[in-house]
């Protein structure tokens, strides 16, 4: 593929893609799945900060973060053709796929001892936003949301969705680890996802 | 319909008919992926069956998703976004481009085997070099080729697995005081022969032997995995005298 000169900026984190800006993720997998490298920059500058957080979240270790968000999108460039824009939005994909692979990362781990600059997933949540990433205005919304709902939750049933979803953890490993009983930790898994739920469905934020 | 149960589970699933609510919890759990192996495999059959569960869970994997919001933002090191565009520029990226050539390549490529005796005889000296490898201890099955012809590299493999999700092959030149230097990752097909271009360093004659071996996904700056295939450079060393 021959590429034209101006492409040298390319892969230059500071330079956005200009045009871009007003395609929806659907109409960039539409030109990424045509093989448009600069659809492909485009999206990975609107989502590749959240998906490395989330990374970063999971994992704690800021290079094994790095190499899944290069993975995921990597396996966007070569399978974007086969995303199915109207059964799901994009962004659930995404991170669904950044947090499997993360969590799969999380699991080959436990074999090994812990690395020295890998950091306790739990330090993470008390780091502040960087206040140079950029915001997209529907993000701003979903997450003001996602808070107000968690807050909303009791205690417990906020921290074993939260096990469950950056750890990675079934039920009973959940169950072993709080030293509850099975039963309990099912239902209040249950009860913190109906209710999280409902919430977003409510103000029209679910798909 | 009538006839048959709302949820044809067998063993203990197939209780869940009674209690609803059971269900209900199987199915977030489901969604957020905290359901061990075969209780998975019970919902997700059960699921692939059922639109209204179907439904369900796609719903409650989306809210699950959300959780993803609640992370506070950190910028990804600079790097990254520019290795994804180094890599999605390599002209080998895709890899049913690769499969056509490939197989016009190993064609090629036995033809050149098979004739190399003759072209060896006429002009001893003259590239290319064939240096075939071995199965090392992680892949005692795996066989294959290196040619090499006028600083271009192309290996031959057959038997080689394809490597787990977020792992690749990496290809070593190793020198006489064990120093490595990278000739690139690649990742095989699930197909018995895979071919693929080898980097090869300006400064062949100094390296004495090639190594292949599993590496994370972007390749190491030394190896780290174990190794599947090996051969040596030096012209007298394999496999004959």
């Amino acid at each position: 593929m021959d590429q034209p000169s101006a492409d040298r900026t390319l892969g230059d984190p500071a330079v956005r893609e200009p045009g871009y800006a007003d395609l929806d993720d659907a109409a960039l997998l539409a030109r990424i799945a045509g093989g448009d490298e600069h659809a492909l920059a485009a999206l990975y500058d609107r989502h590749g900060a959240r998906a490395f957080s989330l990374a970063l979240r999971i994992l704690g270790d800021p290079e094994t973060a790095e190499e899944v968000v290069l993975d995921v999108f990597w396996s966007i460039w070569q399978h974007a053709g086969a995303f199915m824009p109207e059964r799901s939005r994009f962004t659930t994909w995404l991170y669904a796929m950044v947090r499997n692979r993360a969590i799969d990362q999380l699991r080959r781990r436990r074999a090994r001892p812990p690395q020295a600059h890998e950091i306790e997933p739990e330090s993470m949540e008390a780091a502040a936003a960087d206040p140079a990433v950029e915001v997209l205005a529907e993000a701003e919304e979903l997450t003001r949301a996602v808070r107000e709902a968690l807050d909303t939750l009791p205690e417990a049933q906020r921290q074993v969705l939260e096990l469950a979803y950056f750890r990675g953890w079934s039920h009973q490993e959940i169950a072993e680890y709080l030293g509850e009983p099975l039963g309990t930790v099912k239902s209040r898994l249950h009860l913190a996802l109906r209710k999280l739920r409902d919430w977003l469905a409510e103000r029209g934020l679910l798909s | 319909m009538a006839k048959r149960p709302a949820y044809d589970f067998t063993g203990d699933l197939r209780m869940m008919n009674a209690r609803h609510e059971v269900f209900e919890e199987e199915l977030t759990a489901y969604a957020l992926g905290a359901l061990p192996p075969e209780e998975a495999a019970a919902v997700a059959a059960h699921v692939a069956r059922c639109p209204a569960c179907h439904e369900a869970v796609a719903r409650y994997r989306e809210a699950a998703t959300a959780l993803a919001y609640t992370v506070p933002l950190q910028p990804p090191p600079p790097r990254l976004k520019a290795r994804l565009m180094a890599r999605v520029r390599r002209p080998q990226r895709e890899s049913w481009r690769w499969l056509g050539m490939g197989a016009a390549l190993v064609a090629a490529t036995l033809l050149l085997i098979l004739a190399a005796p003759l072209i060896f005889a006429t002009q001893p000296s003259v590239t290319p070099r064939v240096i075939p490898l071995q199965g090392a201890e992680a892949a005692p099955e795996a066989e294959g080729y290196l040619i090499l012809e006028d600083g271009q590299g192309l290996m031959v493999t057959k038997g080689l697995v394809v490597p787990p999700e977020g792992q690749v092959y990496q290809v070593w030149f190793v020198d006489a005081a064990g120093r490595r230097v990278s000739g690139g990752t690649f990742r095989t097909h699930p197909r018995p022969y895979g071919v693929y271009t080898v980097t090869v360093p300006l400064n062949l004659p100094v390296y004495v032997r090639i190594g292949v071996t599993l590496e994370p996904e972007g390749g190491s700056p030394q190896p780290t995995g174990p190794q599947v295939l090996r051969g040596s450079l030096r012209s007298g060393d394999a496999p004959g005298p």
